[in-house]
């Protein structure tokens, strides 16, 4: 079984590509969806504690994610702490969920940072989802009501496209323009082959 | 020898002015009795006798209760009548010589067949020469019959539309509108109020509205001559709200296509205008979308076009974004 990422910046488009590759009866395993749902982790939480301090913690011993979120797409160091906490166990987890799809032609790993973290060591084809930068800034303020200033804050700790391209086996354009199936149906019989 | 000269030519001039006015008042004598003659001269004229023929436009009053005039076959009568000049003057003055009007409450109306009448010419000579002033033997009619349609007059409830022409403050439109009463009673012959259906108001023009208001209106009567109204007016109940833009993610409903497909995205989203009122009565559940596939072959086409074929009434405004989707066909 071929283990197959799909990444790309935020506002890119992955997700609907995946919906896609999900229709053609691919595993999709969403990464940045199951990294959100370690931070419910007690143990995780501890390692937060330990790093960040109580602040970020409210009287319920909640994690306030959007302190958090500020925290780590302002300062690389702190993105590379909580990245140290969350990706083993991640990863982990992605291990166990490969083992239930041991039978699919090929899986797939979602996440908008690969390369970034040097990730893409364990994957055997990378598919990077392209789109021009103010298309992503559009969407992004779109879809989570963020100001351009946050976006433009997230979008500073992700490669450029054009970096993650060249690195990348495939590459889907999603710019509003190019159909998203054509692009995906190609890979896909490509990957099946 | 200086001085004697300009009084000399001082007192020609004086005569010259003298003698200047006396001619003018020569004129104005002379004009005054040309005027008084002639004025004697039309009054002499005037007290003469003339035979003279005009054409006057009918006008049919009175009729029967429940009855009423629709058509006139004899739409005009000519008239010869003889008079004294002060008669005709006066006549010609009050515009009496215009319109003729019939009552015919006080003439013998007879029943040719279905609806049409007629009244002999010589039984409105007495009334008509009583409105003109005139002895009834000197008038002689170009008709001796005058035939006309008179239908039963019906009554129908009639539904009211108000005619406005509003403009409102920024993020306020109208709500509702209403009038009171929210019926009017039309009176005619029957084949005419059948073809009525609404009974518009006058053209209310108001702007910059921004609150509620109550506007008296007048009822257009579309045949003023062979319909009544009653009331004559109305109350426009205008009810202003303000709205505001809202949008919903709603899915893309698949269960109906021709063969079984799956959009990409699954979702669009809905953007539309609701008033504050309702902003809490309007779900998502309200509303379907659904890809156009009408007359498309599936195998032949990349995109698929959406459309909203259900939503709540209290929305307006609606916009689809993305209105376009791309699927896949199912197997």
């Amino acid at each position: 079984m071929k283990k197959v990422a799909i990444t790309g910046n935020i506002g890119s488009g992955k997700s609907a590509a995946c919906k896609v590759f999900e229709t053609l009866g691919i595993p999709v395993f969403y990464a940045d969806q199951q990294a959100k749902a370690l931070y419910g982790d007690v143990r995780v939480q501890q390692s937060v504690r330990e790093a960040f301090g109580d602040d970020i913690f409210d009287m319920h011993n909640k994690l306030i994610k959007s302190k958090l979120a500020a925290l780590i797409f302002n300062d690389k160091k702190a993105l590379q702490t909580i990245n140290n906490i969350i990706h083993p166990r991640m990863m982990q987890q992605y291990a166990n969920w490969l083992e239930q799809h041991a039978n699919a032609v090929y899986t797939l790993h979602e996440a908008a940072v690969i390369f970034e973290n040097g990730l893409d060591v364990y994957f055997d084809k990378i598919i990077n989802v392209s789109a021009p930068v103010e298309l992503r800034i559009l969407r992004i303020m779109k879809r989570d009501q963020l100001t351009r200033q946050a976006v433009e804050n997230r979008m500073a700790m992700q490669w450029p496209d054009e970096k993650k391209n060249e690195k990348a086996d495939f590459v889907i354009v999603s710019n509003n323009k190019r159909f998203l199936i054509p692009q995906v149906l190609k890979i896909h019989n490509s990957l099946i082959k | 020898m200086e001085k004697r000269t300009r009084q000399e030519l001082s007192k020609k001039l004086q005569n010259t002015g003298i003698e200047e006015a006396k001619r003018k008042k020569d004129h104005i004598i002379f004009f005054i009795c040309i005027l008084l003659a002639a004025l004697f001269w039309v009054l002499i004229k005037l007290s003469g006798d003339y035979a003279v023929n005009y054409t006057l436009r009918l006008r049919y009053n009175n009729a029967p209760k429940d009855k009423t005039v629709t058509t006139l076959q004899d739409s005009s009568l000519n008239i010869g009548f003889k008079a004294n000049g002060y008669n005709i003057l006066n006549l010609l003055l009050t515009g009496k010589l215009k319109i003729l009007d019939i009552n015919l409450s006080q003439c013998q109306v007879h029943h040719l067949r279905d609806d049409i009448y007629r009244i002999s010419s010589n039984n409105i000579k007495e009334n008509v020469a009583t409105e003109l002033g005139i002895s009834e033997n000197s008038i002689t009619f170009s008709k001796s019959d005058l035939i006309f349609r008179m239908e039963t007059v019906e009554k129908k409830s009639i539904t009211i539309l108000p005619k406005l022409d509003l403009t409102f403050k920024s993020q306020h439109a109208l709500y509702a509108v209403t009038t009171i009463p929210k019926k009017v009673y039309i009176y005619g012959p029957r084949n005419l109020i059948d073809s009525i259906l609404k009974i518009n108001t006058t053209t209310i023009s108001l702007k910059d509205l921004s609150s509620n208001l109550d506007v008296k209106a007048r009822l257009v009567n579309p045949f003023p001559h062979q319909i009544r109204i009653s009331p004559k007016t109305v109350v426009i109940k205008l009810e202003v709200e303000k709205f505001t833009e809202s949008s919903l993610k709603v899915p893309i409903d698949v269960t109906n296509t021709r063969k079984p497909i799956r959009t990409f995205p699954s979702y669009t989203t809905l953007y539309f205008n609701v008033f504050l009122k309702d902003y809490n009565k309007v779900h998502v559940n309200q509303f379907k979308v659904v890809p156009d596939t009408k007359n498309i072959n599936l195998r032949k086409v990349k995109k698929l076009n959406l459309k909203l074929i259900a939503k709540p009434h209290e929305i307006s405004n609606v916009r689809i974004d993305p209105v376009e989707v791309e699927f896949l066909i199912l197997n």
